[in-house]
């Protein structure tokens, strides 16, 4: 049986671990199964009343759900309340749970669940424009002035202006690119067809890369 | 990339969402979450022995119970009125009276309270115990 430590969490060997899985995902590589049996053993243990199942699930998750409230509303104080509801609702439902599925994404669509709450008493507007969708990419130009920024200011520039996105913009983002999950993980978080969160996602890329050309 | 295989602006922010880093939480976030779990995340070591101890002293109630109506003649009424339904129909009043005056209503009373006590222990205490999984 497998424990899970802080040895097994060092936040810079997840950032590595991040694009080791961003690659292997081009490859197809079916990473999510350890994590997936990983899971279902943990929340086996605490419903067998290990009370410490729980709190590796904690320990687990709380930096994803963190990070996805935090890029949903900005404030680092909400984004704390938002993960622990996450969790306190987590441990209610956790016995109804089907254990052959991912954990994870039922987690996370806890959290968005969590956080369109709190954008309506916040009256926060996180809905997107349903203009139709063309599905063009921006031409790159050759004298396009981003290409003389290096990839170190780029990325700080993104970082930057990622907080200006709307709310669902930056969720899909972070759950494409930080939380590192598939299309159809994040379908199942948002509670969208797979279509649409393609659609969603490219149209945040497209306005995140205005901005950056606005600001240049 | 294009032909001359240099970075687009496209494939250059795509490496930057990809660099993107995590926002980090406060160090003790995962700790408080954990100390804002309900009590019952953590299993009551006394449930079980609460548990026990409620269905044995029901059990030793409902016994006594059955002795203390055996020895009133409880039981013989309850057979008589059994065989002679009659005398029921015709004088209920009386029937009920002395029926109930053979029966410890107050040790009745408590027995089936502590039955009913031990009964709903042992379905918290099996349900912290069992794993349910619903699709």
């Amino acid at each position: 049986m497998t424990t899970l430590t802080w040895n097994d969490l060092n936040p810079a060997g997840y950032l590595a671990a991040q694009m080791q899985a961003a690659r292997r995902r081009w490859l197809a590589a079916p990473v999510e199964t350890v994590n997936r049996s990983a899971d279902a053993e943990l929340v086996t243990r605490h419903l067998a009343g290990d009370p410490g199942a729980f709190a590796e699930l904690v320990i687990r998750y709380t930096k994803s759900l963190y990070n996805i409230a935090y890029r949903f509303t900005n404030d680092a104080g909400e984004a704390e309340n938002l993960t622990q509801e996450t969790f306190l609702r987590a441990w209610h439902v956790l016995p109804r749970l089907a254990l052959d599925k991912p954990l994870k994404p039922y987690l996370v669509k806890i959290t968005v669940n969590l956080c369109h709450d709190w954008a309506e008493r916040k009256n926060i507007a996180n809905e997107v424009p349903l203009e139709p969708d063309t599905e063009t990419d921006l031409p790159d130009r050759d004298a396009d002035p981003l290409l003389a920024v290096s990839a170190t200011e780029l990325r700080e520039r993104v970082r930057v202006k990622l907080e200006l996105l709307p709310p669902l913009y930056r969720t899909v983002i972070a759950l494409r690119y930080t939380e590192d999950m598939s299309y159809e993980e994040m379908a199942t978080a948002l509670d969208l067809p797979l279509n649409t969160v393609r659609t969603h996602l490219h149209r945040a890329k497209t306005r995140l890369r205005e901005l950056l050309e606005n600001e240049t | 990339m294009n032909g001359q295989n240099k970075p687009t602006t496209s494939d250059r922010i795509e490496r930057a969402l990809h660099e993107l880093e995590r926002v980090e939480p406060a160090p003790d976030l995962s700790r408080r979450i954990l100390a804002a779990l309900p009590r019952e995340a953590q299993p009551n070591p006394w449930l079980g022995v609460t548990t026990l101890l409620a269905a044995l002293i029901g059990f030793a109630l409902v016994y006594q119970t059955a002795f203390t109506l055996r020895a009133n003649g409880a039981f013989e009424l309850l057979s008589y009125y059994t065989s002679q339904p009659e005398i029921v129909t015709t004088y209920p009043g009386e029937a009920w009276t002395a029926l109930s005056s053979v029966v410890p209503w107050m040790t009745v009373t408590i027995s089936i309270a502590t039955l009913a006590l031990a009964l709903f222990l042992m379905y918290r205490w099996s349900g912290r115990n069992g794993a349910r999984v619903l699709g």
